[in-house]
């Protein structure tokens, strides 16, 4: 057990750790923390101190490996909003609620606002801007919810798509109740529910043709 | 009915596309080169004064901007909700904003404010303000509403007198009205029910924080927000911030849900304003999760009683409603009102006397959402209709029926006319399709943990407005570009409403542009994008402003060819320059 276990307070800044226990222990924690971010011209670095972790770091976002300069305490939403320019990755909630933040991390729908950046360096990151094809194609998760015209205000479509697309990786043929409970985590506060569920179940029929 | 090629049938909507593909951006998205963030001091407390607030160490911090208080920013009229205020009226309420080049800055700056509050009695329940020496939730006033003037109500110990048996006290209201012989009516009813009823308030929470960002070029506000409506959300803006509307560019392409939240504008709109007038820098502020509960908004609740006579067969003699509105600190929104004219249209009393108390609590903000008034109404009333068709031995859909509006129904106090209702006709199609006769016996069948409830509602909704300006361009790229002044808040009624103006040139809908969602591109001003009226509204404006643009063609091609303009005709297909041609 680390000191940081016992004395977070203890430590000049916020190990993950305690970040993490931070968020377990506050929702207040969570919202602040999430949302905050030091960059450009305030940025204070200070290599050398207890906890001090690289800045520079090479992520795998879309195909593309991206050098990014990042923070210790910095989630990966805000890494990829902010840093890296994909802004279709929304944030509903930042507290790990929503699911309006959700990407694929090594093919796992992860909320980005709950991921410290420094810890998928290694991982393969897929956004809502990578499925579709460099000619413009649309992924066929993409093309059932256009078809089916599931979006409405389109806030947490991103999300919706990613988890569809995640789901559809592991479970080709879901049936419509095991698409309901892998799309629980992705609120949608039009109520669209149902018109996510048909277009999954299209793209899942889709899927089965091609 | 006409048959037509592109009203009532599918498409996908303009918009559609960017939306799975994470191009759709909206407010949170924009990236003006050198944007500053702000962060907001709230209060901690629901309800005090700001006595002295010591900014200096947040200005000594590196990376700091600007810090602006109440003494900043233009003054409102109470009960109108300020952008930031020196006395806060709910936990949560902005009372100044610090820019930093980054949020991480401003955050800690806004810790290093040191700020001395003298904290003030709240309320949150508006009978305990109403109560004679009760604590009143503003400094100067605990009644208020949209056209009712701020002012303090206290009612008296006998009003009181039952609430410890649970009676709702019923002082003197804020407002009421009345019209035919109530007691004649109760006198003439076989059936009296009387009833107190509670609906609860709940906010919004769009799943798009209202996050907003402002830059000034050329003497120009550019406000990228999250709204429901475009054009008519600009008068509200340029009002807050005491600017000619003419220099205020909106931009709201996409909104991220509102249900009522972000009907127009919204004061918070003005702070990036503000600070970037100040700065000269551009400037976004991000609202999070918590920020939307304490100032985004929620429904209003009511405490009320109601009182119902019946005849035999169900008919509505006299209804006697009293509602106490919980309004929030600030102006509101006037669900009380609508609450009392939906119940005067839905059941057609042959005599009715409302009554309604608009109380200000330190709560969060109210405002309108999702049929504010008819809705909590409905949900408070039906089940007594239900109670009443009971004792009477009456159907459900029966009881509803006698009472429902038809076309010759009347509405409010001076029971105005209405242009039509198909109340009863949706009630007999409803319980035709449901094979109501039937399932009913399903009513209350216990199946191990489940009940089996059979019921039946209604409930009012207003169809829309008139009065607003369509915009319908033909340029020489052969296209119909249809200017739309509507939001976009996801229900794409926007691009809804402009197909008719497509439908009435004959034009191909891939040869349409929909310009929307940036009052930089010209837009018409149109209706608010709230209570379900753009469909209804806009509709019947790009109908006319189609109509127009073809009537206009006809002229400049009789001048053209000679001959009137009504010897030109349409033809489908082609660019518009081929399309017109002389009768045969």
């Amino acid at each position: 057990m680390d000191t940081a276990d016992k004395e977070p307070n203890s430590q000049p800044s916020i190990t993950r750790r305690s970040f993490i226990k931070g968020v377990i222990a506050s929702g207040v924690t969570v919202s602040s923390v999430g949302y905050l971010f030091r960059g450009g011209e305030a940025a204070q670095i200070q290599p050398g101190l207890p906890g001090a972790v690289e800045r520079l770091v090479t992520l795998t976002v879309n195909g593309q490996k991206r050098p990014v300069d990042v923070v210790k305490q910095e989630t990966l939403a805000m890494t990829l909003r902010y840093k890296l320019g994909l802004t279709g990755t929304k944030i509903g909630c930042d507290r790990g609620e929503c699911g309006n933040c959700t990407v694929l991390i090594d093919d796992v729908p992860s909320y980005s606002c709950s991921v410290l950046t420094h810890t998928v360096r290694n991982a393969k990151i897929t956004t809502i801007e990578g499925l579709a094809g460099s000619d413009g194609k649309l992924h066929p998760v993409q093309k059932a919810f256009v078809d089916e015209h599931a979006p409405q205000c389109g806030f947490c479509t991103p999300g919706q798509i990613m988890t569809t697309v995640a789901l559809l990786k592991v479970n080709p043929k879901p049936t419509r109740a095991q698409a309901a409970e892998a799309l629980s985590g992705n609120l949608c506060r039009c109520g669209a529910y149902n018109y996510f569920l048909n277009a999954a179940m299209r793209a899942a029929r889709g899927a089965e043709v091609s | 009915m006409a048959s037509y090629k592109l009203i009532g049938k599918d498409f996908t909507a303009p918009d559609l596309v960017g939306k799975v593909t994470g191009k759709a951006k909206f407010a949170e998205d924009f990236r003006p080169a050198g944007m500053l963030f702000a962060k907001l001091l709230r209060s901690p407390m629901p309800h005090a004064k700001v006595r002295k607030i010591d900014s200096r160490a947040a200005l000594a911090l590196k990376g700091v901007v600007a810090i602006v208080t109440a003494d900043d920013v233009p003054k409102v009229e109470p009960p109108q909700e300020p952008m930031l205020t020196n006395e806060p009226l709910y936990a949560g309420e902005p009372i100044l904003a610090v820019v930093a080049v980054d949020e991480t800055t401003a955050a800690e700056a806004v810790e290093r404010i040191k700020i001395d509050l003298q904290p003030l009695p709240f309320i949150v329940d508006p009978l305990e303000t109403l109560r004679p020496g009760g604590p009143d939730p503003r400094s100067d006033g605990n009644v208020a509403a949209r056209e009712l003037k701020l002012q303090t109500i206290k009612w008296t110990a006998r009003d009181f007198a039952g609430v410890d048996q649970g009676k709702l006290p019923m002082g003197k209201p804020a407002e009421e009205w009345q019209y035919g012989d109530l007691e004649a009516g109760f006198k003439q009813a076989d059936f009296v029910l009387e009833e107190a009823f509670v609906t609860q308030a709940l906010s919004h929470h769009s799943m798009e924080p209202r996050t907003a960002m402002a830059y000034w070029q050329n003497g120009k506000l550019y406000l990228h927000a999250s709204s429901q409506s475009v054009t008519f959300t600009v008068p509200y803006v340029a009002k807050l911030l005491g600017i000619d509307p003419a220099q205020l560019v909106f931009i709201s392409e996409n909104t991220g849900g509102g249900f009522g939240s972000k009907g127009t504008g919204y004061p918070q709109m003005g702070i990036p304003a503000i600070l970037s007038k100040k700065t000269g820098r551009p400037v976004m502020i991000r609202v999070t999760r918590d920020e939307e509960y304490a100032f985004g908004r929620a429904r209003a609740g009511y405490q009320g009683w109601v009182k119902i006579g019946f005849r035999k067969d169900g008919r509505v003699t006299a209804l006697d409603l009293y509602i106490i509105h919980s309004n929030g600190p600030y102006e509101g929104f006037p669900d009380f009102r609508s609450s009392g004219l939906a119940v005067s249209l839905a059941y057609q009393p042959l005599a009715m006397r409302w009554r309604g108390i608009s109380v200000l609590t330190n709560n969060p903000p109210r405002g309108p959402q999702r049929g504010p008034g008819p809705n909590q109404i409905a949900a408070a009333i039906e089940p007594f209709i239900d109670k009443a068709a009971r004792k009477l031995g009456l159907d459900r859909v029966a009881i509803r029926r006698i009472n429902a509006p038809r076309h010759d129904g009347k509405v409010g106090p001076k029971q105005g006319p209405i242009t039509s209702s198909y109340l009863p006709e949706a009630l007999d199609k409803g319980a035709a399709r449901f094979n109501w006769a039937k399932k009913q016996a399903l009513s209350g069948q216990r199946k191990g943990s489940k009940v089996t409830g059979i019921g039946v509602g209604m409930a009012i909704h207003g169809a829309g407005r008139t009065g607003f300006d369509g915009l319908v361009l033909i340029k020489p790229d052969g296209k119909l570009y249809i200017h739309n002044g509507a939001g976009n808040l996801g229900t794409f009624s926007y691009a809804g409403t402009s197909r008719t103006a497509a439908e009435v040139l004959g034009m191909p809908w891939d040869r349409c542009e929909v310009v929307a969602g940036d009052t930089g591109k010209n837009l018409p001003w149109n209706c608010p994008q709230v209570g379900s009226i753009t469909s209804f509204t806009l509709t019947r404006t790009n109908y006319v402003a189609a109509m127009d643009a073809k009537k206009k063609l006809q002229e400049i091609a009789a001048k053209g060819l000679s001959g009137a303009p009504d010897d030109f005709e349409w033809a489908t297909g082609g660019f518009f320059s081929s399309r017109i041609h002389r009768k045969a």
